[in-house]
């Protein structure tokens, strides 16, 4: 038993066909190294929320502090109420927006429509908002106000220095 | 018996359509996926209501000195007084700087070398990586630094909505 094809006769051109088609490049250390990589990327990746920048200004050297601000500026004060919480006061307004847990989200709106209320009442020069933050104010009750202040349209939003 | 044999050789798993879902993976995650620069730390960003944060990609701020605010407190937050509202430190180009108490002397110049590096331009600016849960006591000296720097911009980073 020498095997079938010593038995039959195949065509020299049928031969050469069916050669070509048998030669297949190796496939194995191609998909090895495909998912080696595939592995990394699984394993390495960690999707991040997606990040934006809001433009402000930096007081000049030294630093504004709350006494040099104009009167017609809006000075908007953050104070924290209670761990979790925040107090939004504007300056010249009779009561101030509370919120927290829950709350925040409609704070944060009612804070905006106190906002774009006030700029509507401004005629003439251009309103500039002051953000005066209490110390133990946490960081994202002073990004929203300030993101409040650039939705309600004002162009000139800035940190007062509590000294 | 050989013949058994024979089909049991036969048999072959058709792995075509496993390359190409496999190529598809390595296609989404090459083009969607950006190296993590040393200068970004992983905090908790604010996410404002109606955010008006501009994305990275639609700013061209090329002078920029990055400085994160890395809070103490758990992902999960903390009732501890000790660690709640504190930040942990402030990371400027890879190096710590202390914040209990704010060594203003050394963010003063370590600023100022950043924005003598980036070309002294009036483009230049402070981008603030803050924590959401740390208390604003400790983002007032950093900005006094930078103001004391000669920096007059500043970039609140914040969540996209």
């Amino acid at each position: 038993m020498e095997g079938d094809e010593s038995v039959h006769y195949v065509p020299p051109r049928q031969r050469r066909v069916r050669a070509s088609r048998q030669v297949q490049p190796p496939l194995t250390p191609m998909i090895d190294v495909v998912f080696q990589l595939l592995l990394f990327f699984l394993l390495g990746t960690s999707f991040r929320e997606q990040e934006g920048q809001l433009l402000a200004s930096l007081p000049e050297k030294g630093g504004i502090t709350a006494s040099e601000v104009i009167v017609q500026e809006l000075n908007l004060e953050i104070h924290a109420a209670g761990a979790m919480g925040v107090r939004y006061y504007v300056r010249g307004e009779n009561m101030g927006i509370e919120g927290s847990g829950e709350s925040l989200k409609s704070a944060a709106n009612e804070l905006h429509q106190l906002l774009v209320e006030r700029r509507r009442k401004q005629t003439g020069t251009e309103l500039s908002v002051f953000i005066s933050p209490a110390p133990d104010v946490r960081w994202e009750y002073v990004v929203e106000a300030f993101n409040q202040a650039v939705r309600a349209g004002y162009k000139k939003v800035g940190f007062v220095g509590g000294e | 018996m050989a013949r058994q044999g024979k089909q049991l050789a036969d048999l072959s798993l058709n792995l075509t359509p496993m390359i190409d879902c496999v190529f598809q993976l390595m296609l989404f995650f090459i083009l969607t996926s950006q190296a993590a620069s040393q200068l970004i730390v992983p905090v908790e960003l604010a996410h404002p209501l109606e955010s008006k944060a501009i994305a990275q990609d639609k700013l061209d701020s090329p002078h920029k000195v990055i400085v994160n605010v890395v809070s103490a407190e758990p992902d999960n937050g903390s009732s501890d007084p000790l660690v709640m509202g504190k930040a942990v430190t402030y990371r400027i180009n890879n190096r710590d700087f202390t914040t209990q108490p704010v060594d203003m002397d050394a963010l003063r110049s370590e600023l100022r070398a950043a924005k003598d590096a980036g070309g002294d331009d009036d483009e230049f600016c402070l981008e603030i990586r803050g924590d959401k849960k740390v208390h604003f006591a400790f983002f007032e000296p950093l900005m006094r630094a930078a103001g004391d720097a000669g920096i007059s911009r500043m970039n609140i980073s914040a969540r996209v909505d």
